[in-house]
């Protein structure tokens, strides 16, 4: 079968598809380059379509067969050098561009940097769209296969042997920013079982395995593209990013940053929020300080404190305002601002003690890329004004109403970790895809937690860092949301946990397996001792209360020896 | 005063009350700003170096005194002998080193003596607040915790100060207190006002108290008792005390009767119990049990 004769495959049927979409209706007449003579097949449609004529351009030898099977117009350029834009322009002519293919090519060069500036250029003198296709080497095919060592290179497809350059999309978007692309619009092509899905028995491939959907789910968080084989995308010009070619990520610039959620209508309470990160013995911090949905009067109340205070803190506190989204979104807002190389969550209503920040970094210096722990008290508070200012008032002494250590499987009943208590790193954000859900409107940080902890584990500094006040007469996220809206988001996580196999830390099956065994034994007991209930009663009726009394003491003796034996 | 402060703490201490100064500055409530700091550790926590530097970086406060005490002086007579170097102030702020003010705290506190009654008040404590019992609206409360309160200058004076002579690092806040309201002015708590002082707490949130700290309080809660004419409750503290297992009850018991035996008990006040509260060992009614 002649290249002419084959199918069309998917990446040209989707280019295809990306170029009715995105090219205008009403265009003066023009050609399509083909950067790499990768879309030659679809040369006759293309005319048909768009009324645009066919030119190929050779980015290497093993193209040229396939591009003159068809007749076409057809040139060779050197896409290496610094000339290649001069080469182009000189093959292109007096001729309007109305699209530019680079289907397959990419991957082909060692260093597709000046082509791609070549291609922006092009894009902006034309005004004119492009199309591209890219193997995506991070499938899950090819992704699983690697974390157990396995690469197999094929003749063709996503690994194909000729690939000099091998892309993910991060990868993929960001050379093409820096050389002036920027994606439009995008058709990849999926498959569950790529190219790259052998040997068809392989258990790590199966999506029914354990591993399998546990780490697909973890992909799935990152984000979105595990089941892409191609990237195929419309691309228009762009100024282009400074950047490197290299992956570098600039180190944090400072240990933690602390999300702070106020809607300015607190003022005291925020005030004394900040009166805690004041005392801090710590000062490697920044605050990023989200006024949710707050009006010009609160902005300028929160204004206003912001500038009371000490210089050095003053310069650590950068307000962020946002005016949408449920109580989630202003710590996703934050989380995006944040420079820090841990997140913690101190809401404007809660306390921390003045080591606070010291406990996360002396255990972040031992565990770090954990999840850090601090043991949260409980107060009741509420407020009081005295004298005619507004005051907070404890209500009940601070309680240690959670457990000092973090247990994952205690956390699939209750939330046993109130955020104050708790910093996650940032890394969990920016390579794990995490974030705060925002189709949550409660208990958004209980979902995150559960998924956070299961992926970096959990360090516990077993001091008591933080306290949480429970607000008796105010106001607060118990009562801005009705029992139903509770129930119905810790459901929803609950069903999410469900659906996923659950990775435990090392050391948790011990306490499990206590508990398994304790809650058995108590099952039998409880067992043994209806049936004695149902036997007093069957001796209580009809007979007098002196052998009920007996009865009572036989129970009592047989619990007091059933408990001595154990 | 100063017992072994972390010099950091004081660093801590001063730049909050330098930024309180450039806010009452600002704002005109406050026409100068004097900071007098009595030292009596075992060995010296600050030097001249040290303080130099403090007074060049914390310019906003208009003078910073440092003196060393003998290291028997505890904190009430330390702070009467530091009045001497805080003329003409006419409000004094008494606190303890280690605690952070919020940028306000002091002029809220300040707010409360356009009533020419109030004697003293006390700022709230975070990260925990002390369980004391207060009046809403007015704030009247039983005593004001020297770890951080404002009083009129006169007005200490008058009264003589704290009683050093009978408390030396405990009780004398809630002496001085009640010896307010005997003179018919009033204790006032300012939840608005607060100050950051941390505080060691154990796994299930209990303060964890030093045995001199201890010491001090077993011995102030019979003073106080003795003072303040309750002698069923200092009856009681004796006799738990005498049984006690702790050392420092059973060395209090001692004391006292050393000062008893010595003729050096104070006189007493309030005998038709008026004024002091005793709710057991506790000085005033709480809210909740800490």
């Amino acid at each position: 079968m002649t290249t002419a004769e084959r199918p069309l495959s998917q990446e040209e049927t989707h280019a295809l598809e990306l170029l009715r979409r995105n090219l205008p209706d009403q265009a003066e007449p023009g050609i399509h380059l083909d950067l790499g003579c990768g879309s030659v097949r679809l040369a006759g449609l293309i005319g048909e379509v768009f009324q645009a004529g066919y030119v190929g351009v050779h980015l290497d030898d093993q193209m040229e067969a396939a591009a003159d099977e068809g007749g076409h117009e057809v040139h060779h350029v050197d896409p290496t050098g610094g000339q290649v834009l001069d080469a182009l322009r000189h093959v292109i002519g007096e001729r309007h561009v109305r699209s530019v293919a680079l289907l397959g090519g990419l991957t082909r060069l060692a260093d597709g940097e000046p082509l791609l500036r070549a291609v922006s250029e092009l894009l902006a003198e034309h005004r004119a769209v492009a199309v591209i296709s890219v193997a995506n080497v991070t499938h899950h095919d090819v992704a699983i296969k690697a974390l157990l060592g396995q690469w197999s290179y094929t003749d063709g497809g996503m690994l194909d042997i000729s690939q000099l350059q091998l892309f993910s999309s991060q990868s993929l978007r960001e050379v093409l920013r820096q050389a002036g692309l920027q994606p439009i619009d995008t058709q990849d092509v999926e498959a569950g079982h790529s190219d790259q899905h052998f040997p068809e028995d392989h258990a790590g491939l199966s999506d029914r395995t354990s591993i399998s959907q546990w780490l697909r789910g973890i992909r799935a968080d990152t984000e979105p593209s595990g089941a892409v084989t191609h990237f195929v995308w419309a691309l228009t010009a762009a100024p282009p990013l400074p950047g490197s070619r290299f992956a570098t990520r600039a180190r944090a610039k400072v240990f933690l940053s602390v999300l702070m959620r106020t809607q300015g209508k607190r003022p005291q309470e925020l005030r004394e929020a900040l009166l805690c990160l004041a005392a801090q013995t710590n000062r490697d911090f920044e605050v990023l300080l989200v006024l949710h949905k707050g009006t010009a009067e609160q902005e300028q109340t929160v204004e206003e404190i912001i500038g009371d205070q000490m210089d050095w803190l003053r310069r650590r506190i950068t307000l962020l305002t946002l005016d949408r989204g449920p109580r989630s979104t202003p710590l996703n807002h934050g989380l995006s601002h944040a420079r820090g190389r841990y997140i913690a969550i101190f809401d404007d209503d809660d306390t921390v003690l003045g080591t606070w920040v010291d406990d996360y970094a002396r255990l972040a210096a031992s565990d770090g890329g954990r999840l850090l722990r601090c043991i949260t008290l409980r107060q009741d508070v509420t407020v009081d004004r005295v004298r005619g200012l507004s005051g907070v008032r404890a209500e009940s002494a601070a309680v240690a109403a959670y457990r000092p250590r973090f247990w994952l499987a205690d956390h699939l009943v209750e939330n046993e970790s109130p955020p104050i208590g708790w910093a996650f790193p940032k890394s969990l954000h920016d390579d794990f895809g995490l974030s705060f859900d925002e189709s949550m409107t409660t208990a958004e940080d209980w979902d995150f937690l559960m998924r956070a902890a299961q992926v970096v584990g959990v360090s516990n500094t077993v001091k008591v860092g933080a306290v949480y006040r429970w607000w008796t007469a105010r106001d607060s996220s118990r009562t801005d949301h009705n029992y139903d809206e509770w129930t119905s988001n810790m459901a929803e996580i609950t069903r999410r946990t469900d659906a996923r196999p659950l990775l435990l830390p090392a050391g948790e099956t011990a306490k499990l397996r206590k508990e398994l065994r304790t809650f058995r034994e108590l099952q039998v007991e409880v067992r043994e001792q209806r049936q004695l209930i149902r036997k007093l009663r069957a001796e209580l009726g009809g007979r007098d209360t002196l052998s009920a009394r007996q009865a009572a003491k036989t129970l009592a003796r047989r619990v007091v020896d059933k408990a001595a034996r154990k | 005063m100063l017992r072994g402060t972390e010099p950091a703490r004081v660093e801590a201490w001063l730049e909050a009350l330098d930024r309180s100064r450039e806010i009452g500055r600002s704002t005109g409530v406050c026409s100068g700003f004097v900071v007098a700091i009595g030292d009596s550790s075992p060995l010296p926590v600050l030097d001249e170096a040290m303080i130099a530097g403090y007074r060049e970086r914390f310019g906003s406060i208009d003078e910073l005194h440092y003196r060393v005490f003998d290291q028997r002086l505890g904190e009430a007579g330390v702070h009467n002998e530091l009045l001497g170097l805080t003329s003409p102030a006419e409000h004094l702020i008494l606190s303890r080193p280690e605690v952070v003010a919020e940028p306000q705290a002091i002029w809220r506190l300040l707010a409360a003596f356009e009533n020419p009654s109030v004697g003293v008040v006390e700022a709230k404590q975070l990260p925990l607040e002390h369980p004391k019992d207060y009046e809403t609206v007015s704030g009247f409360t039983s005593w004001a915790s020297s770890t951080f309160q404002m009083t009129p200058r006169a007005l200490f004076e008058s009264l003589g100060g704290f009683d050093s002579r009978t408390f030396s690092s405990a009780g004398y806040d809630v002496d001085y207190s009640w010896r307010l309201k005997e003179a018919g002015h009033t204790v006032v708590f300012q939840p608005s006002a607060v100050v950051f002082r941390d505080q060691p707490l154990d796994e299930k949130g209990r303060s964890v108290v030093t045995d001199e700290e201890a010491a001090d309080a077993a011995l102030a809660g019979l003073m106080l008792a003795h003072k303040w004419s309750r002698a069923d409750v200092l009856s009681e503290e004796m006799s738990q005390f005498a049984h006690s297992s702790k050392e420092w009850e059973c060395s209090a018991v001692t004391e006292f009767r050393r000062r008893e035996d010595a003729g050096e008990l104070p006189a007493q006040h309030d005998p038709a119990n008026r004024v002091a509260h005793f709710e057991g060992r506790r000085h005033a009614k709480h809210r909740f049990k800490s």
